[in-house]
Formats: structure tokens, C-alpha cells, sequence
């Protein structure tokens, strides 16, 4: 460590301007993040013109800030109205929202908040303690290694298909299909778009996941609620509640509980976000689906704060490692980082190699604003759980056409299109007859997310082995690893499942000779 | 109303119509611009545009610039909305390849590429091969190995044309991968899983000279000096007789626009562009305007258009 370069980092950072965008950062990216359909990429955006203005530090405490900020923030709307701030947040509503509507709204809140900051915290050591180790070990995976990482993370997220296989095989094809709409990866053609030119792009993963799952919800709720005539005196009480009673928070002894889930989060997190391509929401849903393999017994899925922390563990882990590609090599692994090596760009420090060596004190600058950022965040996201954990006692009456009205703003506002208002509307009434018929919504939505990284990197793996299929698949000591682990994970799967429906056979007998 | 009278408000309203564009195109600009891209919020366009929109204004005698996204459909759609609004001057399209490479792969296009009025480029990057020195390090070596091996070289769509266009001429086949990002292509540049990473100049200047060589800059328009040195001065394809393949950022009006509109706007344009002031926030955002007028943007598009045609069939 260039020591007095860490010294000259501490002289920038502590500092009234830099502490005050940074906080500005935090607060908006946690605001943000709670709308539907503003992304931390877009937050960014909509404020890099401001970080022209400032100075580097001071740029970078409000993007870092804003970025942290809005990963978390997008948990708050996930857990209140079922419908993620942002796609890596997606995962959290299973449990967040079944939470809420036992009235623990506040608690899946702290619980969320509690595991991104640990997670982001843990993330930000490693990235600073062994960042050129964690960007070399990422190139060694190419289009091979992560097609298999992909298979390996569908493998593991088969627990996510419910009881039916059937079903839950139904709603992965709708989720490939729907993943194979717009131009092809490799020859840009047009494909399954049934002529329609606006289909070309595909469909986007915001109005995607704001269909599938909060619109198709507020139907559901909404028909039920139609059914039920709720007398006027029932809804005056219900408001008097979110004005007037305490909701149950989260007891430390819950939080060290949790901490397999977010050690999960962590591995994943950091691992994923330094490889480009992949994303919080891979991380996220991979967290989750490991976390509710490997601990049936705390029932992840069923409205658990385990299963809200390796949502949220994996998608905040992320946000450190992000910045892996860019620090070490100068290359952005995603539109996050892109747009903060834009705003170094601007202050005159070009990403690369050299940065380490030209402008050591901005790089530290960098690492202590990253973990300063994780106390203003669960002081900020604190404020904020109380605020948001109140409107998820809003009757019903109130708070499905709020949620519809949200999802429609929510699902135009991350690209301005308009023709993504009627794919989620659309999706939306989808997710809802799939729900009627108990089709699970999970699988369609992972292979939606997952099919596309795994054809894309399939057909280049076998571009670059000129069309030779064991070359593709079998290349490297590093993806028949991981061909083998996606085996052992099948295996596991298919063993525990054997087993548990035998031990549940075995209760049945005890029961019936008792 | 009788037949003289019918007739009297016919020629009244004609001569209105005609003065109105007469009118319009003295008074141009009497209101805000608005400034069309067909991508989405957050970008580079989009910055770049947001950027040059904040600043150029008082070039355009007081008129704002007001940036309106219209992404979809391949950025086709921003396109097409430019041609359904009134060709009055006041929606002016700023876009980049991108929707050219759509319409061109597409079977039944809705616009041909031709349907706008170029008024000049803003900026223009070039696909840059990069290479590690100690496998080749000359063209006239890469072109031998192209000729005895399968050559694996990894970029995005637009940057890959540029390369396609240089090794075609050049008489050699080579295999393209497309991505989805610049971040994975040089990812695997990196770790070895491709031979050739085709990328933008400011990529290029991440990667030169710790991890690579510029081997060539396969682009129409030479690069500002200071980024030709810092890459080791590679030699342009034109140099070899070639054509090279430019990729615009150009900014277009709907062609039915009357000619005194297009020219007034074409003049504020190049004076925006070519401001001191406004060249010099462009080289702070790392991407130096490279301006062309009016008449060589159009005569560079023309040409992209037609090489790109040929070239698209190199990727499929």
C-alpha cells in the first residue's frame, strides 16, 4: 500500500463537500430504487451532468452513493407492493411480500436493509484486499465457463418450480420463449417477433418482472377484493392502523440468524459481479435459489427473512466487485460501471491498468468512499423502512390502484417506451392466469433471465471452436469443473427430493400406525 | 360563398402557406427544437446529446434544445418518428449506426436508410483491431495468419463491420464473434478466449500498451492526434488504398424539410460544433467532437451506407 497516497485519499474524502454528496447519493439512490422502473444505471445517468460540476470525490460520493443507495432501495417496493424497484430485486418478493401481508412488513424491510449493507460491506473488503485476483480469476472464464455457469445456476434455481414439474417445466418454456423474442445474438435478425418491429429489441426485463409479478398479483387481489364488500367502518380502522400502530421489528438474535444466507450472498455476489455480463439479478436469484436447496428447513418461499436475505446478500454483493474490470483493467462489466469510468473520464483519470500507479489516491479515495457509503446507507435505508414498512398497511382498496397505477409508470419509465406499458399489462394478465391455475411464476422469469446468457454464450463458444461441439463444451479444465458440479448439484437435487418425500411418507405411516 | 370568393380564400390561403414557409425559414428557429435519439435514458447518445444540447443553445439564436428519447425497435423507432412529424426544421435526428445496421439486416424494413437529410456528423468512433504484439505484430502478419488459420476476432455488431470491411478488402476471412458489450469482448481478449478484440478508440486506449498493440485503425476519419500517439500511431486502412468505415455520430433532418431550414440549421450546427468552449467539455467526456459539414457527412454517410450493405453479409 502507497501509504501516503492512503493518507492523501483520507484528506479528500473527509471532507464537508465530499460526506455531503455522498449522503445526497445514498438518499436519492434509496428513493429512487423504490420506484418501479428507475434503475441504479438510470439514477446514475440522470445525475452524471451533476458530477461534471463536482470534484472527483465529490462525484464519486454521489454516484457510489447513489448506486448503493438504489440496489437496496429497490427491495423496499418488492417487499411493500410486490413490485421490484429494479429486476435484481425481483427475488425478494417472494418472501418480502408474504411478510408484509402478515403485517411484518418493517421487519422484511430491516432485514433487507441489514443483509445489503453486511453484504456490500463484506464485498468491499475483498474487492479492496484482493482485486487484481479476483479480475484475473474472471478472465479465465470465457464463453465456455460461463455457459456452464449459467447451467449451474439453473440447476440450482430447480427448486424454484414449486411441487409440479409439469408446471414448473410450462412456465420455464414461457420463459425461454419469451426470451427468444427480438433480434438473434449472433446474426442481429429478427426472431419470434411475428412482424412486429417493435418486438426487435425483445422484451425488457423491467416490465417483465412488474408484470409477472405485481400486476398480476393486483389482479389477483383486486378480483378478491371485488368479492369481498368490506363495510366502510373496516377500512377507517385499517387506516387509523398505518397512522397508529408499531410493526414488528427485527430482533438482532434474527439478524445473526441469517448469516448463512448472506455468507451465500457474499461467495456468489462477489464472484458474479466482477464478470461482465451477468448482473446483480443473476446473483440475486443463483443466492436464493442456493440458499433454498441448502436450507429447506427455514421454508425460503414461504414469507422467510431467510430467504429476503440471500435475495438481498447477493444483489448488493454485487456492487463492489462491479467495479473489479473497470479498476483493474479499465474495462466497465456493466452499465453501472460504465457510467463511473465516464465520470472518472470527466474529471480527467482515464480507467486502465495505470490507474493504480498514476492517481493511487483517487483509487483509495474510491475504496473508503465505498465503505462509508454502507453506514450512510443503513442510516438512510433506516429512515426509509419506517416510511415505507406504514404504506404496507394501507387497505387494500387503496393500495391496489396505487400498485397498478405505480407498475404502469414504473414499467414506462425505465426506457420511455411505450409499448412497454402493454407488455406488462399484458404479462401482467399472464402471471395472473398462471397464478389461477398455480402454474409457479419463478421459472419463467429465471429462464427468461438465464436462456439468453447461456445461448449467447454457447454459440460463441462454438464460434470460436469453428462449429466443434466437444470443443465448445469441453475446452478447458474450467468448464468440465463446472459441467461435473452442475452434475453433483442435478444429483443432490434429485436425492434430497427423494428423500424428503420418503421421510414424508415415513410421517404418514408413523401417524396412521399411531 | 360564391365561386370568386371560394376562390379568393383559396389563393389567400395558398400565398399563406407559401409566405408561412418563407416566414419559417427566416424566422428558424422560433421555438424549441426538439432533439430526437432512438435510444433510452443514460447511454453515451444519450449523455453526449444531453451534453450538447446544454450547451449549444445560444448558438441556435436563443432556441432551446430539448432531448427526447425514442428507443425500440433496434433504434428504428426514434426514426420513424422523426419522419411522421411536420418537416418544419423543429425535429432534428442525432443517432449513431445502430439503426442503419438494423434496417440493413432486416428483410422488409420500414424506412430505407436513405429516408433522412444528413446535416452533419458530431462525432464519429472507429473500430480499432487490437491484438498482443508477440502473436501479430504487423498487418501484413495478421493477414498471413488470417490466410493459414481461423482467426477469432470478438467485438460488438458495428465495430465487427469496420473489421469485416478492412479484412475483406484485404483478401482474407476471419471468424466474428459478436457481443452484447464492449466489457465482454475485451474480458475474453484478456483472458485469451479470442485472438482479436475490435474496439472503440477510448476502449483501445484502456488495453494499449499493458495487454495489446493497435494494430489498425479500420476507419474513414483519422483520429485526433493526441489519441493516435497514445495508441502508438497504428496505421489507417485508407493508407493500404482501402476503404474505411467510419462510425458516425450523425445528426439528420426529415428529407421533406425545406432547403433554407436545412441550410440555416446545417450553419448553427457548425458553429455549435465547432466552438472552442463546446470541443472543450466534449474532449473532458472522453469522446473529442469530430466534426464533418453538411456536405461531407453526407457524402461519408452515403458511402457507410453502401459499405455497410457488404459488409453485413460478412457477419451472417
Amino acid at each position: 500500500m502507497q501509504i501516503d497516497a492512503f493518507y492523501d485519499a483520507l484528506a479528500l474524502v473527509f471532507t464537508f463537500n465530499t460526506l455531503f454528496w455522498l449522503v445526497i447519493g445514498v438518499f436519492l439512490g434509496v428513493g429512487l430504487g423504490a420506484i418501479p422502473g428507475l434503475t441504479a444505471s438510470t439514477g446514475i445517468a440522470l445525475m452524471l451532468p451533476l458530477s461534471f460540476t463536482l470534484d472527483i470525490t465529490g462525484a464519486l460520493g454521489l454516484l457510489i452513493g447513489l448506486y448503493k443507495g438504489a440496489v437496496f432501495g429497490g427491495s423496499i417496493s418488492a417487499i411493500s407492493f410486490a413490485t421490484p424497484g429494479a429486476p435484481d430485486s425481483a427475488a425478494t418478493v417472494y418472501d418480502g411480500y408474504k411478510l408484509t401481508k402478515q403485517g411484518k412488513g418493517r421487519k422484511a424491510i430491516l432485514t433487507a436493509l441489514y443483509s445489503s449493507v453486511t453484504a456490500d460491506t463484506a464485498s468491499d473488503i475483498v474487492v479492496i484486499l484482493v482485486a487484481p485476483s479476483i479480475a484475473l480469476m474472471a478472465l479465465q472464464f470465457g464463453p465456455t465457463e460461463r455457459l456452464w455457469l449459467m447451467v449451474v445456476a439453473i440447476t440450482l434455481l430447480g427448486t424454484l418450480s414449486g411441487r409440479h414439474l409439469a408446471k414448473g417445466m410450462l412456465s420455464a418454456g414461457i420463459g425461454l420463449f419469451l426470451g427468444t423474442i427480438g433480434a438473434d445474438p449472433v446474426s442481429n435478425v429478427a426472431r419470434n417477433t411475428f412482424g412486429q418491429s417493435w418486438l426487435r429489441d425483445g422484451i425488457h426485463l423491467v416490465p417483465l418482472v412488474i408484470g409477472i409479478f405485481a400486476m398480476s398479483q393486483m389482479l389477483d387481489q383486486g378480483l378478491e377484493l371485488l368479492r369481498k364488500t368490506r363495510g366502510g367502518k373496516k377500512v377507517e380502522q385499517s387506516a387509523k392502523d398505518l397512522f397508529g400502530a408499531k410493526s414488528e421489528g427485527l430482533t438482532f438474535r434474527e439478524y445473526l440468524s441469517c448469516w448463512r444466507e448472506m455468507g451465500i450472498g457474499i461467495g456468489v455476489g462477489t464472484f458474479v459481479g466482477a464478470l461482465p455480463g451477468l448482473g446483480a439479478t443473476v446473483a440475486s436469484f443463483m443466492s436464493y435459489g442456493i440458499a433454498k436447496q441448502a436450507f429447506p428447513e427455514k421454508k425460503i418461499g414461504e414469507g422467510s427473512i431467510h430467504g429476503i436475505a440471500a435475495a438481498e446478500a447477493g444483489n448488493n454483493a454485487t456492487v463492489g466487485p462491479t467495479l473489479v474490470p473497470l479498476l483493474a483493467f479499465g474495462i466497465p462489466g456493466s452499465a453501472t460501471a460504465a457510467l463511473i469510468g465516464a465520470a472518472l473520464i470527466l474529471q480527467g483519470i482515464t480507467p486502465s491498468p495505470r490507474m493504480f500507479s498514476l492517481h493511487a489516491d483517487v483509487i483509495y479515495a474510491l475504496f473508503i468512499i465505498l465503505i462509508l457509503g454502507n453506514l450512510f446507507n443503513l442510516g438512510i435505508g433506516r429512515a426509509f423502512s419506517f416510511l415505507y414498512a406504514r404504506l404496507g398497511q394501507v387497505p387494500g382498496e387503496v393500495l391496489v390502484p396505487i400498485i397498478m397505477i405505480m407498475a404502469v409508470i414504473g414499467a414506462f419509465a425505465a426506457r420511455g417506451d411505450p409499448a412497454d406499458v402493454y407488455m406488462m399489462l399484458g404479462l401482467g394478465f399472464l402471471g395472473f392466469l398462471m397464478r389461477r391455475v398455480g402454474i409457479p411464476e419463478a421459472p419463467l422469469v429465471i429462464t427468461f433471465l438465464i436462456a439468453p446468457l447461456l445461448e449467447e454464450n454457447l454459440r460463441r463458444a462454438l464460434l470460436i471452436n469453428r462449429g466443434d461441439w466437444g470443443g465448445a463444451l469441453f475446452g478447458s479444465a474450467l468448464g468440465i469443473g463446472l459441467a461435473g458440479f452442475a452434475v453433483l448439484v442435478l444429483l443432490i437435487t434429485f436425492k434430497m427430493n427423494v428423500g424428503s418425500k420418503l421421510a414424508k411418507i415415513g410421517h404418514a405411516d408413523d401417524k396412521k400406525e399411531g | 360563398m360564391s365561386f370568386k370568393a371560394t376562390t379568393a380564400a383559396c389563393v389567400a390561403a395558398a400565398l399563406a402557406l407559401g409566405m408561412g414557409t418563407t416566414v419559417a425559414a427566416s424566422d428558424y428557429p422560433s421555438s424549441t427544437i426538439n432533439w430526437v435519439i432512438p435510444f433510452g435514458a443514460g447511454g453515451g447518445s444519450d449523455r453526449l446529446s444531453r451534453v450538447f444540447a446544454a450547451e449549444a443553445e445560444r448558438h441556435f439564436g436563443g432556441a432551446s434544445l430539448n432531448v427526447e428519447n425514442h428507443p425500440g425497435a433496434g433504434a428504428v423507432t426514434g426514426w420513424m418518428h422523426v419522419l411522421n412529424q411536420p418537416a418544419d426544421g423543429y425535429t432534428v435526428f442525432n443517432a449513431t449506426p445502430t439503426p442503419i445496421i438494423t434496417l440493413l439486416s432486416e428483410e422488409d424494413a420500414p424506412v430505407d436508410p436513405g429516408e433522412i437529410d444528413i446535416l452533419g456528423y458530431l462525432a464519429a468512433f472507429a473500430s480499432v483491431l487490437v491484438v498482443r504484439e508477440d502473436e501479430f505484430p504487423d498487418w501484413d502478419s495478421f493477414i498471413s495468419a488470417l490466410n493459414e488459420r481461423a482467426v477469432t476476432i470478438g467485438g460488438t455488431n458495428a465495430l465487427l463491420l469496420g473489421a469485416a470491411n478492412a479484412i475483406d478488402q484485404a483478401g482474407a476471412e476471419a471468424i466474428y464473434v459478436p457481443y452484447g458489450s464492449t466489457g465482454e469482448s475485451v474480458t475474453d481478449f484478456l483472458g485469451g478466449h479470442i485472438d482479436v478484440a475490435a474496439v472503440t478508440e477510448s476502449t483501445a486506449l484502456t488495453i494499449v500498451p499493458e495487454n495489446g498493440i493497435a494494430l489498425m485503425n479500420t476507419s474513414s476519419i483519422p483520429l485526433p492526434d493526441s489519441v493516435n500517439e497514445a495508441l502508438g500511431n497504428p496505421p489507417m486502412i485508407t493508407d493500404l488504398g482501402y476503404s474505411g468505415l467510419a462510425f458516425p455520430r450523425w445528426v439528420g433532418m426529415h428529407p421533406d424539410t425545406p432547403e433554407e431550414i436545412k441550410a440555416r440549421f446545417a450553419e448553427m450546427f457548425e458553429a455549435a460544433a465547432t466552438d472552442p468552449e463546446i470541443e472543450a467539455v466534449f474532449e473532458a467526456a472522453g469522446e473529442p467532437i469530430i466534426f464533418l459539414d453538411r456536405e461531407a457527412a453526407a457524402a461519408d454517410y452515403e458511402a457507410m451506407v453502401n459499405t455497410m450493405r457488404n459488409a453485413i453479409g460478412l457477419l451472417q
